[in-house]
């Protein structure tokens, strides 16, 4: 007795939907993760581009160990404007005080005016160095000050007794 | 065939936009990269030479700004600093810089001249005048002293005390200073020790600049110069100074 088969043009009909499915699944899968992975990574590339581009310098710094009160003028000769997020001023050679990172002062990308801060945490006796924190704006998240701080850089100074 | 239609498209649809994206993103990176250690590079080529100039017939400072690098320089801000008290001089607090939103370009081994005189009107104490640049370099002057907001009167502004102790009872010492920049008066001075650990201060009138002393003692009528383990400070002998930097030093024998 003949068994009923199927025939050989329906079997390929459904071998190919088959192919054709999988592959439209790994089309779409692979065109998902590629364009999760370019929009990660130039989300990163954007990041280590704005560090290249901000800058901050210390001009000059006072400080008052009596009051402990202090006055740091920096300036931006970068290409982005920066958030300062975060100013120290400790003894050279001592351990620096903890400060948490917040917008302390909005720097733009502007030579003609330095800015002064004024809010910098002072602790101990001179000779003092005064470390300044700051990212690119762009780079900023006001509700949460330490995200993308690895992107942000440090100015340094040393205040002559 | 489906199979390798399938890969084909996910080849050309997928893997080839992204490498190119990657690489493109790479590249502005490497660029940008580049454009800062650029930058980096011509910041710090800059160089300035700053002088201070008082003028006695009317009485304006000023300062003579000298492009001694190889690039252009372009100077936007100027500081008078009270070196004393460690804060801009009193008639600059208003804002704390003496000027600001200059455009002074200056080409290579060009000079440019800036009048300082409001700044420092009615100081007197030690200040130096500090020049910003667009790159973010600073420049500054020598060290300066003021009286009332004009160089104090007299050849020697400032005195150099210098103290020997520890001296042998019946030796002679002599301390010579030599003005690499500068002058003083007097330039030698000897002392005979009549006892035992003796101390003597001697004070000299300088102006400022760059001074070797020396410390000598009297061997018949030849001065031979104290060797260093004899000494407990200063590190050497002779040693150099800067005045108005240091204005007394102790030379303290063994």
């Amino acid at each position: 007795m003949e068994k009923a088969a199927i025939s050989p043009i329906i079997s390929t009909a459904i071998l190919l939907a088959i192919t054709i499915a999988i592959g439209l699944f790994l089309w779409f899968a692979s065109a998902s993760w590629a364009s999760g992975a370019a929009v990660q990574f130039t989300g990163e590339i954007n990041k280590a581009i704005l560090q290249q581009k901000s800058f901050l310098i210390i001009e000059i710094a006072t400080v008052d160990p009596d009051s402990s009160s202090a006055a740091v003028w920096v300036s931006n000769p970068g290409q982005v404007p920066v958030i300062v997020t975060k100013c120290i001023i400790y003894p050279s050679g001592g351990n620096p005080p903890t400060a948490n990172f917040q917008e302390i002062a909005y720097v733009d990308a502007d030579m003609s005016n330095p800015v002064k801060l004024t809010s910098c945490a002072v602790s101990g006796q001179p000779p003092y160095v005064v470390k300044v924190w700051y990212i690119a704006a762009q780079l900023f998240d006001p509700n949460d000050p330490s995200k993308n701080i690895q992107w942000g850089s440090v100015a340094k100074y040393e205040i002559e007794e | 065939m489906v199979g390798a239609a399938v890969v084909m498209a996910i080849i050309f649809t997928i893997l080839v936009p992204l490498i190119i994206l990657l690489q493109n993103a790479n590249a502005l990176y490497n660029q940008e990269a580049n454009m800062r250690r650029i930058r980096d590079v011509e910041r710090a080529t800059e160089n300035l030479e700053v002088l201070w100039t008082y003028t006695d017939a009317t009485g304006r400072h000023s300062l003579i700004i000298s492009n001694i690098g190889p690039i252009h320089v372009k100077i936007v801000r100027v500081w008078s600093w009270d070196v004393d008290n460690q804060q801009p001089t009193p008639s600059t607090q208003g804002t704390g810089y003496c000027l600001t939103g200059l455009d002074i370009g200056l080409a290579p081994g060009s000079t440019q001249t800036v009048d300082v005189t409001d700044c420092v009107s009615g100081f007197t104490g030690n200040l130096t005048f500090i020049v910003v640049t667009e790159r973010g370099r600073l420049f500054s002057t020598d060290v300066i002293r003021l009286s009332s907001g004009v160089p104090p009167s007299g050849k020697y502004p400032y005195t150099l005390t210098i103290s020997i102790m520890n001296m042998n009872k019946g030796k002679t010492y002599g301390l010579r200073i030599t003005p690499i920049s500068g002058s003083a008066a007097p330039t030698f001075y000897s002392h005979h020790a009549t006892a035992d650990n003796e101390n003597v201060t001697i004070a000299f009138g300088v102006t400022p600049g760059k001074f070797i002393l020396g410390l000598f003692i009297q061997h018949g009528n030849k001065w031979q110069t104290i060797p260093k383990n004899q000494l407990i400070s200063p590190e050497s002998n002779p040693i150099e100074v800067n005045v108005p930097e240091i204005r007394s030093l102790i030379f303290r024998l063994k």
